[in-house]
């Protein structure tokens, strides 16, 4: 991420791995949540840096979709991403949170998974981020 | 004249533009600044073409559509030509309807991953340089808040609920003021030890 960012000449706004780490902290539903008030040009580095990461990641992200439009006869992919997200948010999100409890049951937030997935594939483009972007201050 | 073509793919989609440069805006001769025909080719999907009319529309319609799903909005979006809906299973719907009244409308359904590499070939359209597309009127309108826009929100949400009190307990004061005031007993001596 850290390499991502200097290559999108974000060196002003993320100039070291601590400074992103920090504004990842500002998800209340992690174990280490700080309450930071994110700046603007914060928010646009973050969306940079997803936008470029979906980009990279697009030919998995597209498979495990796939895997998920096919979940009859290709359950695999789409399983193993159920179980390593569910891993990682046991690892890094506060567990004792009832909506964390939620988040990793799988009956309830498939549909969630699903979505962030597509959220993704729909935003690694240059027109991906300015989607995402509008998309995120009209919620 | 030599018509020049494009090809942008994406895994399972493939857009095909057709056109010629317009040389009244000094394009070069590999430029397409006027489109003659299109096609889209999904696998496992008819072929779709048509005029530059019908691109604009289901253009308007996929990143209309895109923008409620990143919204989290499940809204059926119908239009002139082509109408989109998310599927109880998880699938996109789209029913394309001809502008030529005895063709039939044709259904197709897409799945999570053939939606997003449409949505990509899309993307490559809008920022290829050889190609001159008004993107403008295609992309959907929003009311554009801004970050600090939304900051004065949360600063009116505060200050919301005690403005609210103060004026519903100044309401209320001055109502039985003024009761009071009317009251003819108002002067009259009241002495507990009298009524015990």
């Amino acid at each position: 991420m850290y390499s991502l960012s200097n290559k999108l000449s974000l060196h002003e706004t993320l100039p070291t791995k601590v400074s992103i780490w920090k504004l990842r902290c500002n998800n209340p539903l992690r174990k280490t949540f700080v309450s930071n008030k994110i700046k603007h040009y914060e928010f646009e580095a973050l969306l940079k840096l997803t936008s470029e990461m979906a980009k990279y990641l697009y030919p998995y992200i597209r498979s495990i979709l796939s895997s998920l439009d096919n979940h009859k006869t290709r359950p695999e992919l789409w399983n193993d991403f159920q179980n390593r997200l569910i891993d990682l948010i046991k690892e890094r999100f506060n567990t004792e949170s009832i909506l964390v409890k939620k988040l990793i049951n799988i009956e309830y937030s498939k549909t969630l998974y699903r979505k962030i997935l597509l959220s993704l594939a729909l935003c690694n483009s240059e027109d991906g981020y300015n989607r995402l972007k509008i998309s995120l201050l009209n919620l | 004249m030599l018509q020049n073509k494009y090809t942008f793919s994406q895994t399972s989609a493939v857009l095909e533009i057709v056109g010629l440069p317009d040389y009244s805006k000094n394009d070069n001769k590999t430029k397409i600044s006027i489109i003659s025909s299109w096609k889209l080719s999904i696998i496992d999907q008819p072929e779709i073409e048509g005029s530059i009319d019908h691109l604009k529309s289901i253009l308007q319609s996929f990143y209309k559509y895109s923008s409620l799903i990143l919204l989290d909005k499940k809204e059926k979006l119908e239009s002139k030509l082509i109408d989109i809906c998310l599927g109880e299973d998880g699938l996109h719907y789209l029913l394309l309807k001809s502008t030529k009244p005895e063709v039939k409308p044709l259904t197709l359904k897409l799945g999570n991953a053939e939606f997003t590499d449409v949505i990509n070939c899309f993307d490559q359209l809008g920022q290829s340089e050889d190609i001159n597309f008004n993107f403008q009127t295609i992309l959907p309108e929003y009311k554009k808040q801004n970050f600090f826009f939304r900051d004065r929100n949360k600063i009116f949400n505060i200050l919301l609920p005690p403005l609210l009190a103060f004026i519903s307990i100044s309401f209320l004061s001055l109502f039985f003021n003024y009761s009071y005031e009317n009251n003819p007993k108002k002067n009259q001596d009241i002495s507990y030890i009298k009524l015990l």
